[in-house]
């Protein structure tokens, strides 16, 4: 019996042998991609993937982070990725690149292909976060922030809530975008990422609208920072107003978001927002002001912004903010909902309805 | 004792996503998955509650102890091998679909028969333990596991990025009428009673299995998450071109300040324990209906030291998930699966059946007995 347990045990200590991790590959052995870029080649057919590789050093200053950039033209993206194996001495790793960028002629050409790339590796992250690169992937993948404190992290913490939250920048995850790309009633959108002028930071206040083909509408960061408020209830941000010469700056700490549709031939869209928040800058003397009178006027300007986004975004065929798909929730329709839908898009109106609340005028009057 | 029966309705609950539950439910996601899982939770909720309750006419007897005892020796036998055969494909099916998952998002570069082995081995231990030990053994690991669970359920559920609009869409197809292979498919996810058919041998003289309506209460809500979610996160349209469905959705969560901020590993690793419960159980449950196959079989849930035969039973099952690993691909697993979902429909309601009649015959034959007792003094 107890020679019995031995062997057992004797076998049971074999089978460690063959576990060895990593594909017997060391961590040493293994390059970390921390950002991809694709962009067209220099023929229409060509794919020019960039990738971003993490050196690792034991020190851990701001500045100091090593990564190496290199890039590749092919056919196919699987193809430029093989190919870049070869002038690299160590195995590619995806596991842990975190930002994904297109340049901005692939998307005004299509782009089916990289998303069937995407979706079909494993090892690329649904989580990753999804950018367009202008002028290109290349140009803005070669940029090296001072800031970084990890190989290639000031371009991820820029997404996402981990480091900086601004309102202009919009995070786009791979997960959404691929299921933007197919659903009925929704399309994608893409933050823009640019080189800023100092060459020293990464620039991303605008964003980017595709239908399920192509690159159809880019925004100003004014229309970004609005797109941003009543389509994904962007908190952290601002709504600006002249006000008697001055500026009056509300800083909002709640956004909440409803959108009705109406059933008609013509549907009409009302966007209720609600918001509430602080003032961060107002004339002297506000609370002896007339409060509902800032209130309200802040609501006409919003609106009339708010609308104007809207028709522009409904004048360029595409729907980010979801409505297609809304109409159909709401009156569970099937694919004749749809076309109907498909066919009023280009006439249907808009209407906000928001409603703008002061809650503190901040630590002075 | 009845918070032991929980455990197993629980855990298969659970169990659902590895058997391409989600995924034949969202393949017929426009045409009758929806309608079929309404029909399931009334059907499952219904077999459930008749089979707990047959069960319980039978205090500390297993399926295979009531067979041997009331029915003709031939029937008995067919029928415990037929039920054994679903068994065993029950831990097998899991156990492949489970290290071909691992071996897609761990490791591709893995021998595939590594990791088979792995769980194979694991497996074996687990099912040939004695029906109390395998009964123990589950307590902890779903206690273990519990945390996961929730948190993972929770992160889907509440999670912002979930589009309520899209699964509202798609439930807007109840209209549509059933499908057949969905509604197999979603009445899986109440089939825990099933494991009463070894496991009421634990059950004492007299148990009451109370709060009966955690039964349609967590398994509906299993059945609505695991279909729903995914089409939250991948859209009415783009959720079809997954396989691996779930696992795809638990990547399309993030923890930001966790220790490991990818919820896929954390997902793996919740189903390494589940999937191992569940072929623990499966296999064990079989091996108790081959081992009533013989004709002097004595049944004994506390069996101390483990004979051999229940490791003899077990390595042979191993040795069968490997013949499966071997001659089955994507699309053939996916066949086999979909065809066990619905064998098991069959049985289930065929079980029923079955115990009712037994049921029937015992009360017969007691009530013929107890005037001929009363009339014996008197003779």
């Amino acid at each position: 019996m107890r020679r019995a347990k031995l062997l057992l045990i004797g076998l049971a200590m074999l089978l460690i042998l063959p576990t060895s991790g990593c594909g017997f590959k060391d961590i040493d052995k293994r390059f970390f991609v921390v950002a991809m870029g694709i962009d067209q080649g220099s023929t229409p057919s060509n794919y020019r993937v960039t990738l971003r590789l993490a050196i690792p050093t034991s020190q851990m200053e701001s500045g100091e982070t090593k990564t190496e950039l290199e890039s590749m033209e092919a056919p196919s993206i699987a193809e430029a990725v093989r190919h870049l194996k070869s002038l690299v001495d160590k195995e590619l790793d995806f596991g842990h690149c975190r930002v994904i960028l297109f340049g901005k002629s692939l998307i005004e050409e299509g782009v089916e292909n990289p998303i069937n790339w995407l979706s079909r590796r494993r090892d690329i992250q649904q989580v990753a976060f999804l950018g367009l690169a202008e002028p290109n992937a290349f140009q803005v993948l070669k940029l090296q922030p001072q800031s970084e404190r990890y190989p290639g992290n000031a371009l991820f913490l820029s997404f996402g809530s981990e480091g900086t939250e601004s309102s202009y920048i919009l995070t786009e995850y791979l997960f959404d975008w691929v299921r933007r790309q197919t659903e009925t009633g929704k399309d994608g959108f893409l933050p823009i990422i640019r080189k800023d002028i100092d060459r020293n930071s990464y620039r991303v206040d605008r964003v980017a609208f595709t239908d399920k083909k192509k690159l159809r509408l880019c925004l100003t960061p004014a229309e970004t920072q609005l797109f941003n408020i009543s389509a994904r209830r962007y908190d952290k941000s601002v709504i600006a107003i002249p006000f008697k010469g001055a500026r009056i700056v509300l800083a909002l700490s709640q956004v909440e978001t409803h959108v009705s549709i109406s059933h008609e031939d013509i549907p009409t869209v009302t966007l209720h927002l609600h918001a509430s928040g602080f003032l961060e800058e107002s004339p002297p003397n506000f609370l002896n002001g007339d409060i509902p009178k800032i209130e309200n006027q802040l609501q006409t300007e919003f609106n009339g912004e708010l609308q104007d986004l809207l028709y522009k975004i409904r004048n360029s065929e595409v729907d980010p903010y979801g409505f297609g798909l809304h109409y159909l929730a709401k009156y569970f329709g099937g694919s004749k909902e749809w076309k109907k839908w498909k066919e009023a898009y280009p006439e249907i109106t808009f209407r906000v309805d928001s409603r703008i609340v002061i809650d503190k005028a901040g630590l002075v009057q | 004792m009845s918070r032991y029966f929980y455990y197993h309705v629980i855990y298969v609950g659970l169990i659902n996503v590895m058997l391409f539950v989600p995924w034949t439910l969202v393949q017929h996601r426009f045409d009758g998955a929806v309608s079929a899982m309404a029909i399931a939770v009334v059907l499952g909720t219904f077999v459930a509650y008749a089979t707990t309750s047959l069960y319980l006419r039978f205090p500390q007897k297993s399926l295979p102890d009531i067979l041997n005892s009331l029915l003709p020796r031939w029937l008995a036998l067919t029928i415990n091998l037929l039920a054994s055969t679903l068994w065993i494909l029950a831990g097998i099916l899991v156990i492949y679909s489970y290290s071909a998952t691992i071996q897609q998002f761990f490791n591709p570069d893995m021998n595939p028969y590594l990791f088979l082995l792995l769980m194979t081995a694991a497996g074996v231990w687990g099912a040939s333990r004695c029906t109390r030990s395998v009964q123990f053994a589950q307590e902890i690991m779903l206690l273990i596991s519990a945390p996961l669970i929730i948190m993972i359920l929770f992160k889907a559920v509440f999670n912002p990025w979930l589009d309520w609009d899209a699964i509202r869409v798609t439930a807007g197809y109840i209209r549509t009428p059933p499908s057949f292979v969905s509604l197999c498919a979603a009445t899986f996810v109440f089939a825990g009673y099933n494991t009463l058919a070894v496991f009421n041998r634990l059950l004492p003289q007299g148990t009451q299995i109370r709060y009966r309506w955690i039964i349609p209460l967590f398994c509906t809500f299993f059945l609505l998450v695991s279909f729903f979610v995914p089409i939250g996160f991948h859209g009415t349209v783009g959720v079809a071109q997954y396989l691996y469905i779930w696992s795809v959705t638990a990547d399309s969560m993030i923890m930001e300040y966790g220790f490991v901020y990818r919820v896929l590993y954390i997902f793996l690793l919740l189903y390494t324990a589940l999937s191992l419960m569940f072929a623990m159980n499966t296999w064990h449950t079989a091996m108790e209906f081959l081992k009533a196959c013989r004709p002097k079989y004595k049944p004994d849930p506390d069996e101390y030291p483990t004979p051999k035969i229940n490791w003899l039973i077990n390595i042979g099952f191993a040795a069968l998930t490997f013949a499966y690993a071997i001659w089955t691909n994507e699309q053939r697993n996916q066949l086999v699966n979909q065809f066990w979902l619905i064998a098991r429909t069959f049985s289930d309601i065929t079980s029923v059946v079955l115990l009712s009649f037994l049921v029937w015959k015992t009360t017969r034959r007691r009530r013929s007995q107890i005037p001929s007792d009363a009339a014996a003094p008197e003779s």
